[in-house]
């Protein structure tokens, strides 16, 4: 009796050190993995918060870029033409009616040259032809405009089944090609530009090539370069990615690959 | 006086400490709970109800025949054969699950290496029971064997599977995860106590209070093996979660 009571207690003894272990092994490991499982939040939120700084930061950035660029097409442009005009009009003769009215013409001439610029401007920076009409048509009138310029010969295509992306992408990738455009415009002097839209499963395929200047990327690109660096972010805030190749004398090619869902 | 069923049947529980009853308790409490949530969850997660209601049939037939001398088995390979399926049943339901869990291309082609040794060695022991050669004992002992390492690579996989968890992103709840349960509450049952099963001839022999204990412990930690699988089903969530 007595080691029949005794073999119970070592059987209790044991298995009571078995749940023990038991537990103990399974509440260290579900404490340990809570551990970890906050400081991965609490990570993961700090990513986040970093990312969302980055995206508000640029969009600000761009901003910025977009205001510098209204600013200097007024002083540049406009705002020349309308001093001329008023000069014109501020020195007329009225005893000389020949050289009033050549004066006259001028700044009518002038004005004109003002107003058309400030349409185009406008134009530019409306972004309502996007929803209404979409990329692919916003991008149809900004050849068109360039076109009428004569700067340079606009070749455009577009492959693959064109998707829909929301307004505020499609407004994005229109401003990164007018900034493309900008940049060939004032640097390139390039003669024919070529503007490719291919759209496959998950992405779309965005290539600008001129056959102007070109430049070392080495160079451009570890300086202040602002053109280049607002379309690196626009295209970052898309979620996509910037390729940029060129050589002096041998034109650039710009690449980019946005997906389709924005981050 | 020729003693009646219920106290034939406490004499033979009171043997290993009533831990036969605390496992087949543990047993049709899991299978309740997992017919109880049957519709919840994808196939793979209710095969666990088919093995537990083949183990517990398979327990009553062994209660059956070796306890009540219930048929002559004396010269019947059944049992032994029924033996060699269970272990078959326990292997495939254990390996499945864990190669389903752990989703490693290393881990699914060692599985696939370990099912082509265990089975081989299944059919050596299949011809050995059926071969008059060879005397019950050594059979039930190479059982034994083959049992004790079947069990050793589950644990080892168990293992595994902590270790990938520490490694993977802590994106599961762990506390509701049916995966955590089942192998949290197998590990100790499957580490410790097969080596221990091969003593267990020895122990019958030598030390019988020794041999009482450890059956009734292997018994005991057996009985959490399936309080695992209840757990499981009480989270209400697909296995791989």
């Amino acid at each position: 009796m007595q080691k029949t009571s005794d073999e119970l207690i070592l059987f209790v003894f044991v298995a009571i050190g078995i749940i023990a272990v038991m537990m103990a092994f399974i509440l260290t490991i579900l404490f340990l993995y809570r551990k970890r499982q906050q400081e991965f939040e609490k990570n993961l939120a700090r990513l986040k918060l970093d990312n969302e700084k980055a995206v508000l930061s640029t969009r600000l950035e761009i901003q910025e870029q977009t205001f510098q660029h209204i600013s200097r097409e007024i002083h540049d442009n406009i705002s020349l033409a309308l001093t001329l005009a008023k000069l014109n009009l501020h020195t007329l003769d009225w005893d000389n009616r020949e050289k009033s009215a050549v004066k006259v013409d001028s700044a009518v001439e002038l004005l004109t040259q003002s107003i058309t610029q400030l349409n185009d401007l406008s134009k530019s920076l409306d972004a309502d032809i996007i929803g209404q009409q979409g990329l692919l048509a916003a991008i149809e009138e900004e050849r068109q405009r360039i076109e009428k310029i004569g700067t340079f010969h606009i070749c455009y295509s577009v492959s693959g089944n064109p998707v829909y992306m929301n307004s505020q992408a499609e407004l994005v990738i229109f401003r990164i090609i007018q900034e493309a455009f900008n940049n060939i415009i004032k640097h390139a002097r390039a003669g024919t530009v070529s503007l490719a839209l291919h759209y496959n499963n998950r992405t779309l395929q965005l290539k600008i090539e001129d056959d102007g200047a070109g430049f070392d990327t080495e160079t451009i690109l570890t300086g202040q370069h602002a053109g280049l660096k607002n379309m690196e972010a626009r295209t970052q805030l898309l979620g996509g990615q910037m390729e940029i190749n060129s050589r002096p004398g041998r034109g650039t090619t710009l690449n980019f690959t946005i997906p389709f869902e924005t981050p | 006086m020729q003693e009646d069923f219920w106290t034939y049947l406490m004499r033979q529980w009171q043997v290993f400490y009533f831990m036969s009853p605390f496992v087949l308790a543990c047993q049709i409490t899991a299978l309740i709970i997992c017919l109880k949530y049957w519709r919840n969850d994808k196939i793979y997660f209710r095969f666990f109800g088919y093995i537990i209601t083949g183990i517990i049939l398979f327990a009553v037939y062994n209660f059956a025949v070796y306890s009540l001398r219930i048929g002559n088995i004396e010269n019947q390979k059944l049992p032994e054969l029924l033996n060699v399926l269970f272990l078959i049943i326990e292997f495939l339901a254990f390996s499945a699950f864990l190669y389903v869990i752990l989703k490693s291309p290393a881990v699914q082609a060692a599985t696939r290496f370990f099912s082509v040794l265990f089975f081989a060695a299944i059919i050596l022991l299949t011809v050995g029971i059926f071969n008059p050669l060879y005397p019950k004992k050594d059979t039930d002992q190479i059982l034994s064997l083959i049992g004790c390492f079947e069990l050793m690579y589950i644990g080892f996989l168990c293992l595994l599977y902590f270790y990938k968890l520490f490694k993977m992103p802590p994106a599961v709840n762990l506390s509701k995860s049916p995966s955590f349960w089942i192998i949290s509450f197998s590990v100790l049952y499957t580490i410790v106590f097969p080596p221990i099963t091969l003593l267990f001839d020895k122990f019958r022999i030598e030390n019988k209070v020794m041999f009482r204990t450890i059956v009734a412990l292997h018994y005991f930690s057996l009985g959490f093996v399936y309080i695992g699988i209840t757990k499981a089903f009480l989270c209400k969530k697909p296995l791989t979660s």
